[in-house]
């Protein structure tokens, strides 16, 4: 049986957990599974211009960042309530599919495997989300780079739908309780769904057992290597850039 | 010229679209949104294909799109080059009302 990497983060700030991201991306020594906590953070898809996407009047208590993988927004507030996780995989075609939706399917299998456990009719939505009965309590996006890729999600214990919708850009108030209860309706978060609030660290116990399952592999608790750790903290001034965060908000140049 | 803004739900995500217009021509084009797109810094030769076209014809449009697909072997799951020109005629469909300028026939 394979050994993987098991890295726990902890509460960090998420410039340096995006700048890890793509430190274990580009240098991890073996296929790695991680979490992370963040606080009062705004993650963009990379694709995504903060200012169409966000009321920034309203997010000055927040640090936004823009990721390496497409998708859209991952909002986490401050009761760090939801697991955040990475994965970086060999892309060898057996373990981590070759193409792509099969493969966020695979990896998204651990935590529809988890929920099922705890009851709840989870399943795959193509592209990159978990819902139960219909609605989304995990969005997850994915990067490559050459045979390696990364893939990032959330599984939401707990969420704040009204602060989340504060946040975002509406053409007028009057359009902030539509979104609100659309928010509500196609969203939903474990304590939510079992009637009481689960534990953090069980699910994330039980995710770990069902990703040595699903994979094959035996999960070593460890941490950043020296050159991850380098890199990471190289890449931190990227992460805390207006030029990177803020990309696609840059005026175009002429032609 | 003004810039308008656009957008269209593709099954991959929302993609938005933001152009200047000279004329009929694109002058300027910036696509965003939640959409995936592999690989991702493949976008911008998207956006460099679509520099100079007319808008007056979707087909050429789309076209274009998938030459630049083909070239980088460019992979958008739910979301396709038809789309990202539905997110452009999105854009310029608002200022058409009422409007009676020759290039808008065929648009």
């Amino acid at each position: 049986m394979d050994e993987w990497r098991l890295i726990e983060f902890g509460v960090v700030d998420i410039r340096y957990m995006m700048a890890m991201n793509e430190a274990i991306l580009r240098r991890a020594p073996r296929n790695t599974l991680f979490f992370w906590t963040p606080l009062r953070s705004i993650i963009l898809g990379f694709f995504q211009r903060a200012s169409l996407e966000l009321n920034l009047d309203e997010c000055k208590d927040y640090t936004i960042v823009r990721r390496i993988s497409g998708g859209g927004i991952a909002f986490s507030d401050d009761r760090g309530r939801q697991i955040n996780y990475g994965v970086v995989g060999e892309i060898d075609g057996t373990r981590f599919p070759l193409e792509i939706i099969e493969s966020y399917h695979t990896i998204c299998n651990v935590l529809i495997e988890v929920l099922k456990d705890y009851g709840m009719d989870a399943c795959f939505r193509p592209i990159n989300d978990v819902v139960v009965s219909g609605r989304k309590i995990s969005g997850n996006a994915q990067t490559r780079r050459g045979n390696r890729l990364l893939q990032n999600g959330t599984l939401l214990l707990d969420f704040d739908v009204r602060e989340m919708a504060r946040l975002l850009n509406v053409p007028s108030e009057k359009y902030s309780d539509k979104l609100v209860s659309s928010l509500e309706e196609s969203l939903t978060w474990m304590d939510r769904e079992l009637g009481y609030p689960v534990r953090m660290d069980d699910v994330k116990k039980k995710i770990i057992t069902k990703f040595e399952e699903e994979f094959d592999a035996r999960l070593k608790p460890t941490t950043p290597t020296p050159s991850e750790r380098e890199l990471g903290d190289k890449l931190v001034e990227k992460y805390s850039s207006p030029q990177w965060n803020f990309k696609w908000d840059s005026p175009p140049t002429d032609k | 010229m003004s810039r308008r803004t656009g957008l269209y739900k593709s099954r991959g995500g929302l993609i938005r679209c933001e152009v200047t217009l000279d004329r009929d021509r694109i002058r300027d084009i910036i696509l965003s949104g939640d959409f995936f797109f592999y690989p991702e810094d493949a976008l911008i030769h998207v956006t460099d294909a679509l520099h100079g076209l007319s808008i007056r014809s979707r087909e050429a449009l789309v076209r274009a799109i998938e030459n630049v697909y083909a070239e980088y072997g460019i992979i958008s799951p739910g979301c396709e080059p038809a789309d990202f020109v539905s997110a452009i005629r999105d854009a310029i469909k608002e200022e058409n009302e009422g409007v009676t300028g020759e290039w808008m026939n065929g648009v």
